[in-house]
């Protein structure tokens, strides 16, 4: 896969690998606090105005160093211990227009994506080539969104340019880049043999997205 | 202790380099420390030498049992241990009163009771630990002498660990999961973010599967059913089979495998291989010294006992797992299908 991609921030880890798109979950996890007391109404109590999304999803596997690479890659964020980013496989948004060679914006159809912007926002476009090995995936972090609520667009500002020009008809998925780390219960693989030392393992796990930064305590 | 190999240096007496054992397992947090000396040749001048040396009570004037210290470690087989009773003094017979068994499961001593040592004279005698037993092996001998000295209590201390092994690598396709875990604590800070601590920064392997029993046969089956209380299981990490290039193994401490290792993660951490003859239904397990990537070369630390034909065997690394749960779901003969739920331990042996 061909990668341009920019603005991850100080943490640059990316999980780029394409899962098994018909066993990929994503489920948005409310955020809030519920209290109640005697005699009075319930009231809540909002600490996080942002949902939380919970991947999960499977990869599969037909050799043995992509497996390790990405057992490795598990093994070196500690489980959950250690943060990351992940596109998140799932159609988003939409171009309203090209976006042009050297541009650094792009107006989709509108989804309130402004209302979520904060610093820690990314997206991502993947143009899928028929080939992996051919197709791109652009990551760009984006610094402002500018509504235009009567024609229901929003213009989405990146940090950096695109080096082409994208058409709206080749873009595969656009989508959000997300921050999360592993879920505790860590990964499992299942593995099918078929012959001697040939290898076909599918490999599931979950993600949960890390609404702010925050810093994990290292070490035991 | 190391300084008595020194000044034994200028006798026929030689010494053995120090040992030490340390960390032993998981189930027993006291760390051992055992320093022996160990007389490899003797003769009448050693005699006529040590006199003239600094003090001679260092090492006469004693009963020496060597070793006093059998780390059997990975216990997956009938062991035989050969001890030296030794008496070093001048001129006084010991003999054995009494030998005592102080918490030590199958094993078994060969009975010198009643058995004279004249002076400066040495014999061996058989120490057997079983392979079936419980799981662990800490304990004791307490050999008592006739001696009014310091040596009316002779102890020999046995540890190991026993451990079945099972080939469980012919696994119904599709049916064998492995969950890779390392434990983490995830709390809330009063912003609610999340707070996250490592517990062990290790990994930790979950096996389940069902697998086909004609391979363990049904003996080894219901064995296995009698003996799970407890026990640990060493089982082969099926993900990463390895064949071997000689025609036999048997006889060999090193050997080469066909496969490339730069692609495998699990034989580069593994302290033990798990070798697995199909067609002969023999397996074993061996302790692993080093692996040489460049060469596709395995050294062992000691050779291999039994005949492991090239055609029919693999070489896996091995995961000592404890048993979570056994659940066979029909037997009928000598074939069937097992459920059954492992957890990887972490056993320094």
């Amino acid at each position: 896969m061909i990668t341009d991609i920019t603005g991850l921030g100080t943490e640059s880890t990316i999980l780029t690998l394409i899962p098994n798109f018909d066993d990929y979950t994503v489920e948005i996890l409310p955020q809030g606090l519920v209290l109640s007391f005697a005699g009075t109404p319930t009231a809540i109590y909002p600490f996080e105005d942002k949902g939380r999304r919970r991947i999960s999803c499977s990869f599969t596997f037909t050799n043995r160093k992509e497996l390790n690479d990405f057992i490795d890659f598990w093994y070196d964020r500690k489980g959950a211990l250690k943060r990351f980013w992940i596109p998140c496989w799932f159609n988003e948004f939409k171009l309203v227009e090209p976006i042009e060679k050297s541009s650094s914006e792009a107006k989709i159809y509108s989804t309130n994506l402004a209302l979520r912007n904060d610093e820690h926002l990314r997206i991502f476009l993947f143009i899928y080539k028929g080939d992996l090995s051919e197709s791109e995936l652009i990551v760009r972090k984006i610094t402002d969104i500018v509504v235009n609520t009567e024609n229901k667009i929003e213009t989405l500002y990146f940090d950096n340019v695109v080096n082409r020009k994208i058409y709206p008809q080749e873009v595969t998925i656009f989508g959000r880049v997300l921050l999360v780390r592993f879920g505790e219960t860590g990964i499992e693989l299942q593995c099918f043999f078929a012959r001697t030392n040939e290898l076909h393992v599918k490999v599931s796990c979950n993600f949960l997205e890390l609404p702010s930064e925050y810093k994990e305590i290292e070490g035991t | 202790m190391l300084t008595y190999s020194y000044l034994f240096a200028d006798t026929v007496w030689t010494g053995q380099t120090a040992t030490t054992y340390s960390d032993y397992n998981e189930f027993n947090e006291n760390t051992t420390i055992n320093y022996d000396f160990a007389p490899l040749t003797k003769s009448l001048s050693g005699v006529y030498y040590a006199f003239n040396s600094l003090d001679l009570n260092l090492f006469y004037n004693q009963v020496w049992i060597y070793p006093n210290y059998i780390d059997c470690k990975m216990i997956t087989r009938d062991l035989t241990y050969s001890v030296m009773f030794w008496n070093t003094y001048f001129f006084r017979t010991i003999t054995v009163k009494d030998i005592t068994n102080v918490n030590l499961n199958n094993v078994n001593i060969e009975d010198i009771t009643n058995k004279s040592y004249k002076p400066l004279y040495y014999e061996n005698f058989l120490v057997e630990v079983k392979k079936e037993g419980s799981a662990t092996v800490d304990g004791y001998f307490d050999i008592e002498t006739d001696d009014t000295g310091d040596y009316s209590h002779l102890k020999l201390t046995v540890r190991g660990l026993r451990i079945i092994l099972l080939p469980l690598y012919e696994y119904i396709s599709g049916e064998l999961s492995i969950r890779y875990e390392i434990p983490v604590v995830i709390s809330s800070n009063m912003f609610n973010e999340e707070q996250r601590k490592v517990l062990v920064d290790r990994e930790k392997k979950n096996f389940t599967g069902r697998f086909f029993i004609d391979i363990l046969g049904k003996t080894s089956l219901m064995n296995l059913f009698e003996l799970t209380g407890g026990m640990i299981v060493g089982v082969p990490y099926c993900i990463e089979p390895l064949t071997p290039v000689e025609d036999d193994l048997q006889y060999l401490s090193e050997f080469h495998v066909n496969e490339d290792f730069t692609n495998y993660r699990e034989i580069f951490r593994c302290k033990y291989i798990f070798i697995y003859d199909k067609e002969q239904q023999n397996f074993t397990a061996e302790e692993v010294t080093s692996v040489d990537a460049t060469n596709k070369k395995i050294t062992l630390s000691e050779s291999i006992s039994f005949s492991f034909k090239k055609k029919s065997t693999l070489v896996f690394p091995m995961i000592l797992c404890k048993i979570v749960s056994i659940n066979p779901k029909f037997i009928k003969g000598k074939y069937g299908e097992v459920n059954l739920e492992l957890q990887e331990i972490y056993a320094n042996l």
